[in-house]
C-alpha cells in the first residue's frame, strides 16, 4: 500500500488544460507535501510523466470531505470529515495524452514527500458526487444549486465513465465541522435521496460497478 | 476665357458625346496570411481531443464602372477677325429706305445668308455624364489542422474558415468644363477627366472553425461479411447488421464575429472623352488595401475553446454492456436452433411427400418417372420458354434442394456466430457493440429463414399438386402451423432453464457449506428436466401426428394439432414459473459467485483489488494520534527533521530517519497478522466491521516503521488473497 492514495485523476472541463486528482493519506502519518516533487510523482503515477515539463502551474489544497473517509459513523468529527488534498496541474498547450484506466480498487498508490500537519484552522468543505447517469447527475446538480446557490461546481468523470461533481461549499473553520457541518450534511442527505452517491465506497458498489 | 471686344461668341447646339459605357477590373489577390483560428483541447466523454487550427486567409478586390450618356452643353465658339465682323453684322437692324416714285422699292438685307461662323476657332462647353462605380472585396480562407485524439475510440476531422465580403457602390455626377475646337460648324474635343468614387466597404467578418468527432467503429471481418451479404447463401433478402445505432458523430464548432468595420475606398476613375465617344478606366494598380483588412482580422483573432461534451457517444455506444452481448448471442443461438429444427422437420416431411409422389407417378405411367436421375440425365436440355410444367416429383425434389440449402445456411449462420465469439469478448466496448449487431443480424436471418420455411415462402412451399384440395386439409395445415409455432416458442426457455439447473447443480459441488443450495438446485433440475422431457415428447407427437394426418382424416388432425398447441403453450407457462423460482444463494450476490462447488469473489474483486474493496484505505483520527505517540523522539539537524526508529539502521548508519522523505517517513504496518493473513484466515468469512477494526488497529498495538520497511512497500505486498469466501462473507463497507 502506498503512503498516499491518489483518486480520480481527470481533466477538468473548463479553462486551460488542467488535471485534477485527490490525494489522501494511506500508510503515512504525515500530510502530503505539495510542490514540484509531488506533482512529478503524481503525474508519473498516473502515467503522464511525459507532460511533467509542460506543467506551468500546480497546487495542492487541503480540504475536508466525507467522500474518501472510512469512518463516517465515528464520533470524532475528523473521521466524519477527514482531510483530502485537491491536487491540480495546469499544462502548457500541446498534445494532451489520455488518462489510462484506473487500477484495481480505483486508486493509485503514491509515494511522495510528507510534511508535519499544519493547523490551518479552516478548510474548504468539499463534496464529491457520483451518479450512474447524466440525468441523475443533473438532478444532483439542481439539488446543490438550490441549496447552495454559490457552490463551486466542477464537472468531472469518475473511473472514466461516471459523471461526477466536485462541489466546493466554501471555507469553514474547525468549529463548523466539529458542530456537525449541518448544511453540508443536509445536502449530502438530499443528494443521497435523489440517488446520487457521495462516497468512494458507494461508487465502488453496484450499480456503478456492475459485476456483469 | 478672356475675349477681346472684336470676338463674336457663337453658341452651337448641345452635342451627344457617347452612350452608356461599362468597364470592370479585378486586382490580383493578396497573398495568404496565416491566422490562428482555434487551439486547445477539450474532452468528449472522458476522452481528450486536442486541436490546433490555422486559417490562411487571402483576399481580393474588384470594381466595375458604368458611365454615360455623355453630353456637351453650353458650348461657346469664340469667332474672331472678319468672320466675327460678319457674324456681328447679321445682328444689325434692317434699314427702311423709302421707295422712289416709279422705281421698284429697294431692299437692303444687311445680313449674310450663312448664319454659322466659317473657319477654325476655339470653343468650350460643359461635358456632363453620370458614372456609377461598384466595388467588391472579399476574403477567403483555407484551414490547416492538427488533431490529436487519444483513447482510440474516437476519430476526428477539422473544418473552418472565414466568411466575409463587402459590396459598395457610389454614383458620381460629372458636369465639368472642357475646351474644344470649332471648325466650320464641327466641334471637336479631347479631354481626360480624373475623379474618385468614395466607396464605403462595410465588412462583417466571421470566423468559424471546429472539430468533427466520430466514434470509431472497428473492422470486424465477420460483421463486414454479414454487412456485405454473402451471395452464396441460398436465401435472398438477408438482414444485414444495423451498425447505425452504434455510430455517433458530432460537430464542435465555434463562431467568432471577428469584427464589423467599414473601410473607405476612394476608387480612382479616369474618363477620356471626345465628341465621338469615351473610354473609362480604373488606374489603380493595387485595388482596395486588403493588407489592412487582413492585419485587422489577424489582430481580432482570439484563441477559442470548444466546450467539453460530458455525454459524447454515451456509455451504451462506446462501452457495450456484456449482458446485452450475451443476450444477443443467446438470441442468435436460439434463432439458429429454431431454424435448424424447422428445416429438418420439413426435410422429413418432404421426403415422405416425395416418396408418395414417386410411387404415384410410377403407378400412373412409366414415362412419368422421367424425373428419375438417370432419365433426367438423358433428357435434352430444356429451353426456358417452352419448358413444360414441372411434375410434382420435380417440384418436391427442388424443394428438397432448397431445404438442403437452408440447412447449409443454418450451418453458416452457426459458423458466423462462433466467429463473433472473439469480438464479443473484446476489451473495447465498440468491438463488443459490433459483435452484438452481428449476433442480432444472425438472429434476424435465422428467424427469417425459419419463417420462410414455416410460411412456405421463397420456394419452401409444398407444391399444391401434392396437397389435397380439401377445406379440411387447409384447416389441418393452419392448426399444424400454430402448433409448431407454439412448440418453437416453448423449446428455448425450457432448454435454457434445464441448462441453468444443470449448471447450478454442477457448480454447487459437494461442499457441506452449500448443501442447502445444492438441494434447491437439484429440485430445480428435476422440475426443469421433467419439463424438457415433455417438450421432447411433444416434438415427437407433432411429428407422428403430421405423418399420420397428412394422409387423411384432416379434420381430426386439425383437432389433434390444436390440442398439441395447447400442450406447448402450457409448457411455456410452466417454464416461466420455473425461471421465477430459481434457487437463490444466501451469500453476498453483489460480490460473490458460485464456481465449481466453491463460493468465490467475482473476478474484478480478486487479487490486490481484494484489499482495496474490502478493507479501509485510511486510518481513523484516533489511530493517527496513537501513531504519533508511538514515535519516540524527533530531532532537527540542518533544517532536516528526523524521527527515531530503533528497528533498523538508516542509510546513514543510525536509527534516525528522515521525517519528510518518501522512503523514510513513518508509516503504519500491519504485521501480526498482515492484511493478507487476516483476509485468508478470517476476513473472507466475515462482514466489513471486523475487517475495519483489524485494519484500524482497534484493540491492537501499532507498528510504526519507515516506509521502506513497511511490509506493503515497493510492491512487496503479495496478491495471494484467496478468492474463496464463505456464505457469511459480506463485502459491502457498511
Amino acid at each position: 500500500m502506498g503512503s498516499y492514495h491518489l483518486w480520480h485523476p481527470c481533466y477538468l472541463r473548463s479553462g486551460p488544460v488542467t488535471i485534477e486528482a485527490f490525494v489522501t493519506a494511506g500508510d503515512a502519518l504525515l500530510d502530503p507535501r505539495g510542490g514540484r516533487e509531488l506533482t512529478t510523482a503524481v503525474l508519473s503515477t498516473i502515467g503522464l510523466a511525459d507532460v511533467v515539463a509542460r506543467v506551468q502551474d500546480h497546487s495542492l489544497v487541503p480540504t475536508r470531505t466525507p467522500y474518501f473517509g472510512s469512518y463516517r459513523d465515528s464520533g470524532d468529527w475528523r473521521d466524519r470529515w477527514p482531510e483530502a488534498w485537491r491536487w491540480r496541474a495546469t499544462l502548457r498547450p500541446g498534445p494532451t495524452p489520455a488518462l489510462r484506466a484506473a487500477p484495481a480498487g480505483n486508486r493509485y498508490d503514491l509515494d511522495a514527500p510528507g510534511v508535519i500537519s499544519r493547523t490551518v484552522g479552516h478548510w474548504p468543505c468539499l463534496l464529491v458526487v457520483d451518479a450512474a447517469t447524466e440525468t441523475l447527475i443533473e438532478r444532483a446538480a439542481a439539488v446543490i444549486e438550490a441549496a447552495y446557490p454559490g457552490a463551486d461546481i466542477e464537472r468531472a468523470r469518475a473511473l472514466d465513465r461516471f459523471p461526477q461533481l466536485r462541489v466546493g461549499l466554501g471555507d469553514h473553520p474547525a468549529s463548523w465541522f466539529e458542530a456537525g457541518a449541518t448544511e453540508a450534511e443536509d445536502l449530502l442527505g438530499a443528494l443521497n435521496e435523489v440517488g446520487a452517491s457521495t462516497s468512494v465506497d458507494g461508487l465502488m458498489r453496484s450499480p456503478f460497478v456492475d459485476p456483469a | 476665357m478672356i475675349m477681346s471686344l472684336d470676338t463674336f461668341t457663337y453658341r452651337p447646339s448641345d452635342i451627344d458625346l457617347f452612350g452608356m459605357q461599362t468597364k470592370s477590373k479585378t486586382w490580383e489577390p493578396v497573398k495568404p496570411r496565416f491566422v490562428p483560428l482555434l487551439g486547445g483541447s477539450f474532452i468528449v466523454d472522458g476522452i481528450p481531443v486536442s486541436y490546433k487550427l490555422e486559417g490562411s486567409a487571402e483576399a481580393n478586390s474588384s470594381a466595375g464602372l458604368v458611365w454615360g450618356p455623355g453630353r456637351l452643353h453650353d458650348i461657346q465658339a469664340y469667332v474672331t477677325g472678319r468672320e466675327a465682323e460678319r457674324m456681328r453684322s447679321i445682328r444689325n437692324p434692317l434699314k427702311w429706305i423709302p421707295p422712289l416714285p416709279g422705281m421698284p422699292p429697294p431692299v437692303t438685307l444687311d445680313r449674310p445668308w450663312d448664319t454659322k461662323p466659317n473657319g477654325r476657332f476655339g470653343a468650350d462647353g460643359m461635358a456632363s455624364f453620370s458614372a456609377n462605380a461598384s466595388a467588391r472585396a472579399r476574403a477567403e480562407s483555407r484551414l490547416e489542422a492538427e488533431l490529436g485524439v487519444f483513447g482510440g475510440l474516437l476519430s476526428a476531422g477539422a473544418f473552418g474558415g472565414l466568411n466575409t465580403s463587402a459590396d459598395a457602390s457610389a454614383r458620381t455626377t460629372i458636369d465639368t468644363f472642357v475646351t474644344a475646337t470649332y471648325t466650320d460648324g464641327v466641334i471637336t474635343l479631347t479631354a481626360v477627366l480624373d475623379f474618385s468614387a468614395a466607396l464605403n466597404l462595410a465588412f462583417s467578418v466571421n470566423a468559424f472553425a471546429g472539430v468533427k468527432v466520430e466514434l470509431r467503429l472497428p473492422e470486424i471481418p465477420v460483421v463486414t461479411d454479414l454487412t456485405h451479404r454473402v451471395q452464396s447463401w441460398p436465401i435472398v433478402g438477408w438482414v444485414v447488421p444495423d451498425l447505425s445505432k452504434w455510430r455517433w458523430r458530432k460537430e464542435y464548432r465555434k463562431d467568432w464575429p471577428l469584427f464589423s468595420r467599414s473601410y473607405a475606398w476612394n476608387l480612382a476613375q479616369r474618363f477620356e472623352i471626345s465628341a465621338g465617344g469615351s473610354t473609362g478606366s480604373m488606374p489603380e494598380t493595387e485595388g482596395f488595401g486588403m493588407d489592412k483588412l487582413l492585419r485587422d482580422v489577424e489582430a481580432a483573432q482570439q484563441a477559442g475553446s470548444l466546450k467539453d461534451d460530458p455525454v459524447g457517444p454515451g456509455t451504451q455506444r462506446r462501452n457495450s454492456d456484456q449482458g446485452a452481448v450475451s443476450a444477443a448471442k443467446a438470441g442468435a443461438l436460439a434463432g439458429i436452433s429454431s431454424a435448424q429444427r424447422t428445416a429438418e422437420r420439413e426435410k422429413k416431411a418432404n421426403q415422405r411427400l416425395l416418396a408418395r409422389a414417386r410411387k404415384a407417378a410410377t403407378a400412373a405411367t412409366p414415362a412419368a418417372a422421367s424425373s428419375a436421375p438417370g432419365a433426367a440425365a438423358a433428357a435434352p436440355p430444356a429451353i426456358a420458354s417452352v419448358r413444360p410444367a414441372a411434375t410434382p416429383v420435380q417440384q418436391l425434389e427442388e424443394r428438397g434442394g432448397k431445404l438442403d440449402d437452408a440447412t447449409k445456411s443454418v450451418a453458416e449462420l452457426r459458423a458466423k456466430t462462433d466467429a463473433l465469439g472473439a469480438p464479443a469478448n473484446a476489451q473495447d466496448g465498440t468491438t463488443r457493440n459490433q459483435a452484438q449487431s452481428g449476433y442480432d443480424s444472425v438472429a434476424a436471418n435465422a428467424d427469417a429463414l425459419g419463417d420462410a420455411i414455416d410460411d412456405g415462402a421463397q420456394g419452401f412451399a409444398i407444391p399444391p399438386a401434392v396437397e389435397p384440395a380439401d377445406a379440411d386439409y387447409a384447416k389441418l395445415k393452419e392448426a399444424m402451423h400454430r402448433a409448431y409455432t407454439a412448440f418453437d416458442e416453448a423449446v428455448d426457455p425450457i432448454r435454457t432453464e434445464k441448462l441453468y439447473a444443470d449448471d447450478q447443480v454442477r457448480e454447487a459441488g459437494s461442499s457441506a457449506d452449500l448443501a442447502a443450495y445444492r438441494n434447491a438446485a437439484l429440485t430445480h433440475q428435476s422440475a426443469s428436466g421433467a419439463l424438457w422431457k415433455r417438450v421432447q415428447k411433444l416434438e415427437s407427437d407433432l411429428e407422428r401426428a403430421r405423418e399420420w394426418y397428412e394422409k387423411g382424416d384432416f379434420a381430426l388432425g386439425a383437432t389433434v394439432f390444436t390440442e398439441l398447441e395447447g400442450t406447448a403453450r402450457r409448457a411455456t407457462t410452466e417454464s416461466s414459473v420455473l425461471k421465477a423460482n430459481r434457487p437463490v444463494g444466501d451469500w453476498d450476490l453483489d460480490y460473490v459467485e458460485l464456481d465449481a462447488g466453491q463460493l468465490v469473489l467475482k473476478s474484478q474483486y480478486r487479487g490486490k483489488a481484494t484489499r482495496s474493496y474490502f478493507y479501509p484505505h485510511d486510518y481513523s483520527a484516533g489511530t493517527k494520534a496513537r501513531m504519533m505517540a508511538e514515535i519516540g523522539s524527533f530531532r532537527t539537524e540542518e533544517g532536516v527533521v528526523y524521527w527515531e526508529w530503533r528497528g533498523g539502521l538508516s542509510s546513514r548508519g543510525d536509527h534516525w530517519w528522515k521525517l519528510n522523505d518518501p522512503q523514510e517517513m513513518p508509516t503504519l504496518d500491519h504485521t501480526a497478522p498482515t492484511v493478507l493473513g487476516q483476509w485468508n484466515s478470517a476476513g473472507r468469512t466475515t462482514a466489513y466491521a471486523p475487517r475495519r477494526s483489524f485494519y484500524d488497529f482497534v484493540g491492537a498495538g501499532l507498528t510504526v516503521v519507515p516506509k521502506q520497511r513497511n511490509s506493503s512497500a515497493g510492491g512487496k505486498e503479495p496478491d495471494s488473497y484467496t478468492p474463496r469466501v464463505t456464505r457469511s462473507f459480506r463485502g459491502a463497507k457498511t
